[in-house]
């Protein structure tokens, strides 16, 4: 396979010394340039033609979002953004602009953070990477937040459904979510490949999106109806219970499956085991095979399953591997799969 | 992968770059006060502020990350123009830019001792009390009105020309709109922004600016921006509209009022003249690994010769030639490593601006400073080294050279006094220079203080040229200042400057003139390891000296030697007459031990404006010498710097240039 020529793009020689360092590790990795603001990073674009760039935000001369947009612009180069956990905005803002992934800077200290750095930074690479440079902007069509439903049911659901999804997924989780319908009788749980520390904010935008209540799961957790829940980073998650009564969230810990924790086989296979034919699959954009045996376990079930379709996706990876293993009941553009989980809870996917 | 070692390299990294960032939020801030309406700065200390942030919050810093997460927020409210730009302002930053590096420096270093609670809640004071302002502002209507919309707002229209070798015109044309963005509102571009912004203009575009700043400005700002060829005004003209202006704000000019303003230009001046480090491609060296290079290097030119002195002898033709190869790659080696220690002395000029403008206002001084020079490049030992006796030169400038402003004004010379630093390269030296305009030193009262103190009798007046005598004031315990303030009393210290600057092997110099200022020249040398010396031999020693002072080499009999004083003298052949002595005697050997022969060579030295001739039994050559101070009962000898091994393994004694030249023992 070729390797992945990179450009480390930030204002502060430390991070610049560190990223080159952890990629130095990497297999399949080269960095091939580093660039100290927004200027050189599109120059150094232009003279180096990287497949990916790590871009920093806050940078002198031109900062990392004016740099994003003149990259995705005038170049084939992906863009993994580096962005800081306290600005979720700022990230949802740079992939709308056509950034393909993000991971965020370390705030615990080195030590302990350094190999997760290594393994968030390496995985968004080669994501963004797999991603075709034409998918960079299709999707990034911001969505505008639902007012927030009346609170409605909140006891243990009848259906639950199920998402997993990773590149490309943040905004379409936005497409999904803005059309989702809080009064049904069914919660919603997302195990959505992140960098470490933006679980919180992926469920405070999903909630801000949907209009109602999603919140980041934890280990026992009740799971009510007409709610959603985002898998923390570090653990798999499970559904546990059954069809109306005691439903609950599970965390376990690893191993990682597919080098990823939370894996999204864990949460679809248990929700073929609890809710059966009463559990919807959905496995969105992103790269990798995660979730396709999980979603034909509760095909197998009986339950119904979505997949996005190849047109709209960033990577159809996740979703083309569903398809080909016959796990995709129903096969959906974007902005149809909120229709089709709709259609899915009233009366059965493409009935 | 993240060993300790790896560790460690980081935390290095981190506080270089650390101290590279809070020099330059330094550096904005006093820009920034200089005009205050102008906040490029501010976009400057918030990003430093931010990145500071983010690298200590990587390295696990988190007192460090706190402190600076608060001075960006603070910084958000001035780049929003929630609060206006005040010397308060700037006093709170600098004091926490203080805080933050004594923090960085013991969280770094695993310590606790710093808390910074307390400059955080400062800062965050601060920006509460912003916050509410801009609260209190959105509701009324009022606040619409941009700070910078004053009453004499008008559109100055620029033309703006990208160079042709500029491979990225948009990007440049980005950049200028976003500098005019923060001088004013752009109002109009042809062709339009969306054209400039696909590249899609022939390297000139026009820009209409909403501002009340002069057009000279703009111009100055647009030029400062990389690759762009030239801006100007093609027209000023005044607002259609005067008339619905509400209730203009209060000019945020703030308490350092007009006296300040301009002042603090000067200083704005030379904050922006020091150069950016990041401005070149770097890499970062720990300063153990390059003493160790030029240790290695200095072995190296020695083992050198003496492979030269043993293939002299064999005298074989490729041996020669494979030397001379040797010779050639490993001079080059040498250059480049002492290249690397070479720095350019902006990186320590660029901490007095602060320091000066900080002792300006305790003592309410007005001056302006100038810096220049700051490309000039010195070893960064000797760099070091000279630090402290340019703090104590400023000082003494500041506090005793200059006058106060009505002192100034009856003595017909402008109210504001002038400091200026600068350095500049002279052959192999480099002279760093601190004057002021001030009232200068008084030749004759020093003449008498020094006769007093026995240092010099009064018949020798007329012996003495006036900068000697100034000199005089560099002796311990010299004063002559009526009360000593608590800067610095006149002298005090002066000792201390001058000797620290022999040390290096440079000299002291100063030229006064009553009622019109004093200048501090220190004559320094480049590099302190490697020199190039003339080998000469005296009474069976070798003695090297350093070529920088050797102006001649005679044959005994070149020039007539004749006795002033019974002391012989040899007749230059510009009619100078110089007192001649053999090294025997310069060297201090005792009279028994000297040769017997009369000296073969003289060798004509040169220091400053003096000369000085020096006997010798012969010439050995010229050599590239590694210097290696002495140590033990040779250490502090006069006339001796140092000691240099010699490529047949003995070893040669360094003649002190200097020693020779001042008054005392071996020169008469």
């Amino acid at each position: 396979m070729a390797t992945i020529r990179v450009l480390v793009v930030d204002d502060s020689a430390l991070v610049r010394q560190i990223l080159t360092h952890v990629l130095g590790d990497a297999a399949r990795i080269e960095v091939v340039g580093v660039a100290r603001d927004g200027v050189e990073a599109v120059a150094a674009v232009r003279a180096l033609e990287p497949d990916v760039v790590t871009l920093d935000i806050q940078m002198p001369e031109m900062d990392g979002m004016e740099a994003l947009r003149l990259i995705v612009r005038d170049s084939d180069a992906r863009v993994v953004m580096l962005t800081s956990v306290d600005d979720p905005e700022t990230t949802y803002k740079a992939l709308e602009s056509g950034a393909t992934e993000f991971i965020l800077k370390p705030r615990e200290g080195l030590a302990t953070s350094i190999d997760r750095l290594g393994v968030d930074l390496v995985r968004a690479i080669r994501a963004a990477y797999a991603a075709a440079p034409e998918k960079r902007t299709r999707t990034a069509v911001p969505v505008k937040p639902s007012v927030p439903h009346e609170s409605s049911a909140g006891g243990d659901p009848e259906r639950v459904v199920c998402i997993a999804s990773s590149t490309g997924g943040p905004l379409a989780l936005d497409r999904v979510f803005a059309g989702l319908q809080p009064d049904l009788s069914a919660a919603f749980l997302v195990v959505q490949h992140l960098p470490v520390g933006f679980a919180a904010s992926l469920a405070a935008r999903l909630a801000k999106v949907a209009g109602f209540p999603v919140s980041e799961a934890q280990d026992g957790m009740r799971v009510l109806a007409g709610q959603g829940y985002v898998a923390p980073y570090g653990t798999h998650m499970r559904v546990a219970g059954a069809p109306g009564a005691h439903t609950r969230i599970e965390l376990v810990p690893g191993p990682a499956i597919h080098g990823l924790i939370p894996a999204g086989d864990p949460l679809l296979e248990s929700a073929a085991e609890t809710f059966g034919k009463k559990a919807v699959g959905v496995v969105l954009t992103g790269m990798g095979s995660d979730a396709a045996f999980g979603l034909l376990a509760i095909r197998e079930a009986g339950g119904q399953t979505i997949a996005q379709d190849e047109a709209t996706s960033v990577v159809w990876g996740m979703p083309g591997a569903a398809v080909k293993i016959g796990a995709a009941q129903c096969v959906a553009p974007i902005d149809r799969v909120a229709v089709e989980i709709r259609r899915a809870l009233r009366n059965g996917v493409g009935a | 992968m993240s060993d300790e070692l790896d560790m460690g390299a980081y935390r290095q990294v981190f506080l270089s770059e650390s101290a590279e960032y809070l020099q330059g939020i330094v550096d904005a801030l006093l820009t920034l006060e200089s005009d205050p309406e102008d906040l490029e700065p501010v976009e400057a200390v918030f990003r430093a502020a931010h990145s500071l942030k983010g690298m200590s919050g990587t390295m696990g810093y988190e007192r460090t990350a706190s402190l600076t997460h608060t001075m960006e927020s603070l910084m958000d409210t001035v780049r929003k123009r929630e609060q206006p730009v005040t010397g308060d302002l700037i006093d709170v930053v600098l004091r926490a830019t203080d805080t933050l590096r004594e923090l960085i420096n013991h969280e770094a270093s695993g310590g606790a001792e710093v808390d910074p609670e307390l400059m955080v809640q400062e800062l965050k004071e601060h920006t509460e009390v912003a916050h509410r302002a801009a609260e209190e502002a959105a509701k009324s209507a009022v606040a619409e009105a941009p700070i910078a919309a004053a009453a004499d707002a008008g559109v100055v229209t620029l033309s703006v020309t990208i160079e042709s070798a500029c491979q990225l015109a948009s990007v440049r044309a980005y950049m200028v709109l976003k500098r005019l963005r923060q001088l004013g509102e752009v109002v109009g571009t042809v062709p339009s922004e969306e054209d400039i912004d696909e590249g899609e203009f022939d390297r000139t575009f026009t820009v209409r600016v909403k501002t009340d700043r002069p057009g000279e400005k703009l111009v100055e700002a647009v030029r400062a921006i990389t690759e762009v060829e030239t801006a100007s005004v093609v027209e000023r003209a005044p607002e259609p509209e005067p008339a619905a202006v509400p209730v203009a704000p209060e000019p945020p000019a703030a308490d350092a009022a007009d006296v300040g303003a301009d002042r603090d230009a000067a200083f704005g001046r030379a904050a922006k003249a020091v150069p950016k480090l990041a401005d070149t491609q770097t890499v970062r060296i720990a300063l153990t690994h390059l003493d160790e290079m030029v240790d290695i290097v200095g072995e190296l030119v020695i083992a050198r010769s003496r492979l030269e002195n043993i293939t002299e002898k064999i005298d074989d033709h490729d041996l020669n030639a494979a030397v001379e190869e040797v010779h050639r790659i490993s001079a080059e080696l040498q250059r480049e490593v002492m290249q690397t220690r070479m720095v350019p002395v902006g990186n320590t000029f660029n901490r007095f601006p602060r320091m000066v403008r900080d002792l300006a206002r305790d003592l309410g001084k007005d001056l302006a400073f100038e810096v220049d020079g700051v490309d000039i490049e010195l070893d960064r030992t000797v760099l070091d080294e000279i630090v402290e006796p340019l703090v104590h030169l400023l000082r003494n400038s500041i506090d005793h050279g200059l006058e106060p402003a009505e002192a100034r004004v009856a003595a017909g010379k402008p109210a504001r006094g002038l400091v200026r630093l600068s350095a500049a390269r002279e052959r192999d030296r480099v002279l760093v220079t601190v004057a002021d305009d001030g009232r200068g030193m008084d030749v004759e009262r020093i003449w008498k203080a020094a006769v007093a103190r026995g240092l010099a009798q009064a018949g020798e007046r007329d012996t003495m040229s006036d900068d000697d005598i100034l000199l005089f004031t560099c002796t311990p315990g010299f004063s002559t200042a009526e009360h000593a303030t608590k800067v610095s009393g006149r002298g005090v210290g002066m000792d201390v400057v001058r000797a620290k600057v022999e040390q290096l092997g440079g000299a002291l110099a100063i030229r006064s003139r009553p009622g019109s200022g004093t200048e501090f020249v220190l004559s320094l040398p480049l590099t302190l390891a490697i020199i190039q010396a003339l080998l000469v031999r005296s009474s069976g020693h070798t003695y090297a000296i350093p070529l920088g002072a050797v102006t001649e080499v005679l044959a005994y009999d070149d020039l007539p030697v004749g006795t002033v004083d019974l002391h012989p003298v040899l007749t230059l052949r510009d009619g100078r007459v110089v007192p001649l002595d053999t090294l025997d005697a310069v060297v201090g050997l005792e009279a028994d031990r000297r040769s017997p022969v009369r000296s073969r060579n003289i060798v004509l030295l040169e220091w400053g404006e003096m000369a000085r001739a020096v006997g010798v039994d012969g010439l050995v050559g010229r050599q590239e010498i590694v210097i290696k101070p002495l140590s033990g009962i040779f250490a502090g000898v006069r006339g001796l710097s140092g000691a240099t091994v010699l490529g047949d393994g003995s070893v040669a004694l360094i003649i002190d240039p200097r020693a020779l030249f001042s008054t005392g023992e071996g020169s008469r």
